[in-house]
């Protein structure tokens, strides 16, 4: 439906895999310091991990917007991981004891369902509209503002705004 | 016209335009009941909240996942996979082990199994589990407990079965059964062996241990856990990492997140062989011997024999074995656990053992003592190993965008060396000490053996395979290496993606080989769709892509993108190399070459002298690329008609480069280079010398009857039919026109220089057909090769013309000769002894037309312009001034005649290499 290029992104790919290695590792360490008082914010750990790739000269993105697709995509895994893994440890209690050492249980697990349902009718969006769930993932998962967001996918503000309009709309509806 | 089914999107945004009876119509028209319900739930959802997704932040769902720590708790009687659960073993940093069991075909199974605590997720993640597996599930020996099976159950857990061995430690064992120093060694002998085999499966413990070295209540040993510590060991950042190893027996390497290879293995048989021993557990870093530790008092069966009884049998042999096992340096350690289990065996035989601390000559000078004739074939073959593996090297550098890539890729690298080096001790062992092994052979034999080996990964493979092709490729075995190479690619394609660097770069190593083998247009085929994929990677094997494509460019007449290539190479060396650097240097070197391969020799000496001179200035010291320059300096000059530099030049290339290879076929090239000159300048004694040398060292690489010999034997053919000395002459050529009958030789310049030189043999004996044939043969390879418009092609035409003028063809010699001269021109050549000879051709053929007096014309200049490059007799100058003694007579100048005649006979040289100009010279001298 659209002519300009949306980053196809691979989980197998390299550059993927490094972005998504490194997030893990920023991730954690926000999180060490956010033990600390200091929320962690999604847009500092996305600028400080495009800081740190791009300072790396070996690094072959194409244009800065493709790292932010990538970190974006990076962000949504990385989120799909942990719930995952607390979401299985759960459903496969069968032969694993689960000791969960957060102070509320069931609003972590309650969590975990949550990403993996956004997770799902992300698929979905993407199903319908491609360029539109781009537009979540930038946004919602690495952080950027409506402007960057249009930007790193070569699109105007507007329709940046509109695909968001309607996502948002979306997801709100598959959801509910 | 059938209509258009509005989108959802279309859907809803042309509705949320609408006022509402607009709406409804709209909706009513466009859909049914299901979607119109969508619509409406989504029109009416708040539009205008900012960053308002159901639910938090994905940050706040990060901080509430991470948080909260899991600890999976095994239960037994629960099944995993086919197996049950039966109870607990142990437990790892990451793992749990049950011992399970099941049922097949009635008969009951039991495992050690080893639940991973992590879950796998990531498609990437489990087919890297499912890689490892594969490997470890082909490794079958006696001494190793074997892998069963292994999966990931439906949560993402990940698992493996394994052999389920009852047995007792190593260590313990020893101490319980009072062994005494023999026997344990013969039980660490068949630890090291069946270490050994997993490492010729290119497969590292790295995590060996007491207890995970049993032996079974038959005194027959087990190695548990192989390969499994990298199985677990894969990092996951999002938990605390544990270490896969056990840190006492670890090495240095693994400790400091080092490389892992064979060598780390080495390394902790290192300290189960002290502990073995001693019973005590000693470090690369505690200095002392093994005799050194042992206390005067242990507890019964720790030491083989009593205190001082073994303080003497371990004094010697034995701690060396030990202490270089313990070399902090794995490059200083037993390779493999094969050369330390060889080590093992002679000392149990009473033979000297390989370690020896105080020197790493030792070795090398052993070496020399077994293999006297082979040992520059051999040391060649290895240092040919270590170039080609430095181009994969270089390759896991710019694959550094994935860390754990290229950890990968180096060890890989490494693995691919140590693999090699066994593979050639092994061929030496096979081949009797007498005789040499050549590069041929050591390569046969190796592509034997990897292709015998089943367990080998096949990425190893393929880079094995690489790697030989590129060995085979530098002695000149290119059909070999075009072989090898287009399997290791049949391999690549199946593994990597097409822009995948891992795979096109072994395409421009092929593409290498087919230009090697004179395919130009082949090689162009392959390299030109891979020029995006260059332009993609700055990085050096693109750059490599990019030379090799102007390579072929220029042979095939594109001289323009060539040229254009060889820039943007530079360029890219400019943008990813540090500046003032060799690399750098020889990189902004390559137009400068290119020119000259494009026959431009005054821009190609303009854009090199630059470079010498900075190379020069920064105080570099030369190597085999700066002599390449140097080189290209040299012949340019020389083409120019500056022989005096030329010669100057060469000669300090030769230097250099005898002080950095006094072997390499590299050298030979610039001896040829410099005996060509020096034929041109008639020192014919200093270019035999020269000659004889590149002869000597290309038989030494290349060995006889091979291609790599026919530059030397062209050149030396060359000399002697120069020096009049026809039979000789003949020799040469009879032992190269064979090679040139083969498929590569038929792609050689080589052979095309030998046909001429055998047509200028034969139009001296008059035997004109020949002369003929010979002279068209070469003509039709060197334009295929270069194009038309190429001075090597001019030198033909020269020959041709010749033949035509013996003839009597005279006006066909005339424009042959005319063809020449203009080529010469068109490359500002005509300075040169090719334009020179041609020249006189030229006069000749005006002669015969009888048309002396444009012949004295021209011949006049040429006589001024060569004195003043050369002082020294010449036999050009005898040439130039006979015909110009032959014009002078034929216009019935005789005393111009006699006196040039006479000016030639004057210059002394050899009567043998005058031909027939003699007989004419001498006749007119005469008055």
């Amino acid at each position: 439906m659209s002519e300009l290029q949306v980053p196809c992104i691979s989980n197998t790919d390299a550059l993927f895999a490094d972005v998504y290695d490194r997030l893990k590792m920023m991730a954690k360490r926000h999180l060490a310091a956010a033990a600390r008082g200091a929320p962690m914010d999604a847009t500092v750990v996305v600028h400080e991990l495009y800081l740190r790739m791009s300072a790396n000269r070996e690094l072959a993105f194409a244009y800065p917007g493709q790292f932010f697709a990538y970190a974006a995509r990076a962000m949504r895994h990385l989120l799909l991981d942990l719930a995952q893994s607390h979401g299985s440890l759960r459903a496969g209690g069968q032969w694993l004891q689960i000791t969960l050492t957060a102070r509320n249980e069931s609003f972590v697990l309650e969590s975990a369902e949550r990403v993996i349902a956004l997770d799902r009718a992300l698929d979905r969006l993407a199903a319908v509209d491609e360029r539109a769930a781009r537009v979540i993932e930038l946004r919602y998962f690495a952080g950027l503002t409506s402007e960057q967001a249009a930007e790193a996918l070569t699109i105007s503000k507007r329709t940046a705004d509109r695909d968001w309009a309607f996502a948002l709309a979306f997801l709100k509806t598959d959801l509910a | 016209m059938e209509s258009h089914r509005p989108t959802l999107r279309e859907l809803f945004e042309v509705a949320s335009e609408l006022p509402r009876d607009a709406r409804t119509r709209y909706l009513d028209a466009n859909c049914d009941a299901q979607l119109r319900g969508r619509i409406e739930s989504m029109l009416a959802s708040d539009p205008g909240s900012e960053g308002a997704l159901p639910g938090m932040a994905a940050t706040t769902f990060v901080d509430v996942l991470a948080d909260s720590e899991l600890t999976p708790m095994p239960l037994t009687g629960t099944h995993v996979g086919p197996f049950e659960l039966l109870g607990v073993l142990g437990e790892g940093g990451s793992s749990t082990v049950f011992h399970a069991a099941r049922e097949i075909d009635g008969v009951r199974q039991d495992v050690a199994l080893k639940l991973l605590r992590r879950g796998l997720y990531s498609v990437e993640a489990k087919r890297q589990f499912r890689r490892e597996r594969i490997a470890l599930s082909r490794l079958q020996h006696p001494g190793i407990a074997r892998l069963i099976e292994g999966g990931v159950t439906e949560n993402g857990f990940a698992y493996i079965a394994l052999e389920l061995v009852r047995g007792t430690s190593i260590t313990e064992y020893a101490r319980t059964h009072r062994l005494d120093a023999q026997s344990r060694l013969r039980i660490f002998l068949d630890v090291c062996r069946a270490v050994a085999a997993a490492h010729r499966a290119l497969i590292v413990h790295r995590d060996l241990k007491p207890s995970n070295v049993l032996v079974t209540a038959d005194g027959e040993i087990k190695l548990l856990d192989f390969g499994i510590a990298k199985l677990l060991g894969e990092d996951d950042e999002t938990h605390t990492r544990l270490p896969a190893f056990t840190p006492a027996y670890a090495s240095p390497e693994q400790r400091t997140d080092g490389l892992i290879t064979t060598a780390t293995d080495a390394y902790a048989l290192g300290i189960l062989l002290g502990e073995l021993m001693t019973g005590e557990r000693l470090g690369e870093a505690s200095g002392r011997t093994p005799s050194d530790c042992i206390g005067d008092e242990a507890d019964a069966g720790v030491l083989p024999a009593s205190p001082s009884a073994t303080r003497r049998l371990l004094k010697g042999d034995l701690d060396n074995i030990v202490l270089k096992a313990l070399q902090a340096d794995p490059a200083l350690r037993y390779a493999s656990a094969g050369y330390m289990a060889d080590d093992i065996e002679r000392l149990l035989d009473g033979r000297p053992v390989s370690a020896h601390p105080p020197s790493r000559w030792y070795r090398t000078r052993k070496f020399i003592g077994r293999h006297k004739g082979g040992v520059v074939t051999t040391a060649a073959f290895l240092l040919a190993i270590v170039a080609a593996l430095g181009i994969a090297l270089w390759q896991a550098n710019i694959a550094r965008r994935q860390v754990r890539r290229a950890d990968e890729q180096a060890a890989r690298a490494v693995a691919v060396r140590d693999f090699l080096i066994s593979l050639l001790d092994a061929a030496q062992a096979k081949i009797p000490v007498a005789e040499k092994p050549t590069v041929d052979m050591l390569v046969a034999s190796a592509r034997e053996r990897v292709n015998a080996d089943t367990a080998l990964p096949p990425s190893i493979r393929a880079d094995v395979m690489a790697t030989l092709g590129m060995v085979s490729m530098t002695y000149g075995d290119i059909a070999a290496s075009r072989e090898l190479l287009e399997k290791s690619i049949a391999i690549k394609r199946d593994l990597y993606a097409e822009d995948d660097p891992e795979r096109w770069s072994a395409i421009v190593q092929l593409a290498n080989a087919i230009e090697r083998l004179g395919r130009f247009d082949e090689a162009e085929h392959l390299l030109r769709p891979l020029l995006p994929y260059f332009r993609a990677h700055d990085s050096k094997i693109a750059i490599e892509g990019l030379e090799m494509l102007t390579a072929a460019d220029v042979r095939i007449g594109k001289i323009d993108t060539a040229l254009e290539l060889a820039r943007e190479a530079a360029a890219m060396g400019a943008r990813i190399m540090r500046p003032d650097t060799r690399e750098a240097l020889t990189i902004a070197a390559f137009p400068g070459k290119t020119l000259s391969l494009a026959g431009s020799a005054p821009a190609s000496i303009a854009a090199l002298e630059p470079i010498i001179k900075r190379w020069r200035e920064i105080g570099l010291s030369p190597d085999t690329s700066f002599c390449e320059m140097l080189n290209n300096v040299a012949t340019n000059k020389v083409r120019l008609g500056d022989y005096r530099s030329g010669d100057s030049l060469l000669g300090e290339t030769i230097e250099i480069e005898r002080g950095i290879s006094p072997l390499s076929p590299i050298l030979a090239t610039h001896l040829r280079n410099l005996a060509r000159v020096r034929m041109t300048l008639g020192l014919y004694a200093e270019a035999e010398a020269s000659l004889h040398e590149a002869l000597d060292i290309d038989r030494g690489a290349f060995g006889t009857g091979s291609i790599g010999m026919l530059a030397s034997l062209s050149a030396n053919a060359f000399l002697q039919k120069l020096e009049g000395r026809i039979p000789a002459a003949e020799v040469y050529s009879r032992e190269a026109l064979p090679i040139c009958a083969t498929a590569e030789g038929v792609k050689s310049d080589m052979c095309a220089r030998i046909k001429n030189t055998l047509a200028t043999i034969r139009l001296q004996q008059n035997r004109l057909d020949e002369a003929t044939s010979l002279a068209k043969e070469a003509l039709e390879q060197r334009t295929h090769l270069f194009g038309e418009r190429h001075p090597n092609v001019a030198e033909i035409q020269t020959t041709l013309a010749d033949i035509a003028l013996k003839r009597g063809k005279a006006s066909e010699a005339l424009q042959l000769s005319d063809q020449a001269n203009a080529i010469f021109a068109n490359g500002h050549l005509q300075r040169g002894r090719e334009a020179v000879l041609a020249n006189v051709a030229h006069a000749n053929a005006l002669i015969a037309l009888h048309r002396p007096s444009e012949a004295l014309n021209e011949m006049a200049p040429l006589i001024a312009q060569w004195q003043a490059v050369e002082t020294r007799p010449t036999p050009l100058m005898f040439h130039l001034l006979a015909t110009s003694a032959l014009a002078s007579a034929a216009i019935g100048d005789g005393a111009s005649a006699r006196a040039r005649a006479q000016q030639a006979l004057a210059l002394g040289l050899p009567q043998d290499a005058l031909q027939d100009d003699l007989r004419d010279v001498r006749r007119l001298a005469t008055p």
